[in-house]
């Protein structure tokens, strides 16, 4: 039998809030915005990984193997953040708008 | 943590982040943002992860968000420079592929374990000394995880290369006089049209 269950609380946060930052990427032109919103699907990721770890809180390892991987996204998410954000910049200095359909920054390269 | 308490933060949450998505000033996001960067923070300290909380209130709502504003304020946007909305059918487009992907993970979610009798285990909490503190964290993230804290490492300084790269006037071959390897070549000039803004 295919018994359906309800997922617990906390992956139901993290689908949801992952799910908004998909509609932002996929709907705003701003990069500003886009950007903000892989930050918002990182954290829903970052949740997910929180939640399982706690899930699995009572076997040695795996509950670390979670929380650390957690703590890598994070700092990952710093570098690609400031790199975005100097993206956005130079986007911005060579197009002079942040729109991403705006039709000079398709001339943005190296 | 229980249900309730975790789906009101929740709510909180997504509510955050769908004002994130849809608000046309990027303070207005950036600050909303804010509010769902810190309510995950609380759902952290409700996994029992004080330590992940910290960095998530340290690293998320203090350096990435600071550096958000901080570069909101230095464009200044006039409305013109945003761009336009994009239509409604784009919208719509971003609804349901967003929705499709809420319908795959949920129905993951719904049937992992096989699909058969899944239930929530029982989490037998031990000491909270021994799960998700900093101490936890020193002794895992120094022996067994070491590597990828040295890559990680390794990551952030190709990102500040990368960065000062990507900083470097337009035309400016030189930082503090010295001719940069690899960049010899000098670069179009990319203002060639009028400035429209003063």
């Amino acid at each position: 039998v295919n018994e359906i269950t309800t997922p617990d609380a906390v992956q139901m946060v993290a689908a949801a809030l992952f799910a908004v930052g998909i509609f932002g990427v996929l709907s705003r032109r701003n990069l500003l915005i886009v950007l903000m919103s892989v930050e918002l699907m990182l954290n829903g990721a970052n949740l997910s990984l929180v939640g399982f770890a706690r899930e699995r809180a009572h076997e040695v390892g795996a509950a670390d193997a979670g929380q650390v991987m957690v703590l890598m996204a994070m700092a990952v998410a710093a570098a690609e953040v400031a790199v975005g954000l100097s993206i956005v910049i130079a986007l911005f200095r060579h197009a002079r708008s942040v729109d991403v359909d705006s039709p000079r920054a398709a001339l943005l390269r190296g | 943590v229980t249900s309730f308490l975790t789906l009101l933060v929740g709510a909180l949450i997504v509510a955050a982040g769908l004002v994130t998505v849809t608000r046309r000033n990027p303070i207005h996001a950036a600050l909303s943002m804010l509010v769902a960067l810190g309510g995950i923070g609380l759902l952290f300290l409700g996994l029992r992860s004080p330590f992940l909380a910290a960095m998530q209130v340290l690293l998320y709502g203090g350096a990435i968000m600071v550096l958000f504003t901080f570069v909101i304020m230095l464009l200044t946007l006039h409305d013109d420079e945003m761009g336009p909305e994009p239509p409604a059918n784009v919208k719509m487009l971003g609804a349901a592929g967003s929705f499709g992907v809420l319908a795959i993970v949920w129905h993951a979610l719904s049937t992992r374990g096989g699909g058969t009798h899944f239930r929530m285990p029982h989490v037998p909490w031990g000491p909270a000394e021994a799960y998700g503190t900093a101490e936890h964290f020193a002794r895992f993230l120094y022996t067994d995880y070491v590597v990828a804290f040295e890559l990680v490492t390794v990551l952030v300084m190709a990102g500040v290369a990368g960065v000062i790269a990507l900083a470097r006037r337009p035309g400016s071959e030189t930082l503090e006089g010295t001719k940069l390897a690899g960049h010899a070549e000098p670069e179009p000039a990319p203002h060639a049209a009028p400035e429209v803004h003063p």
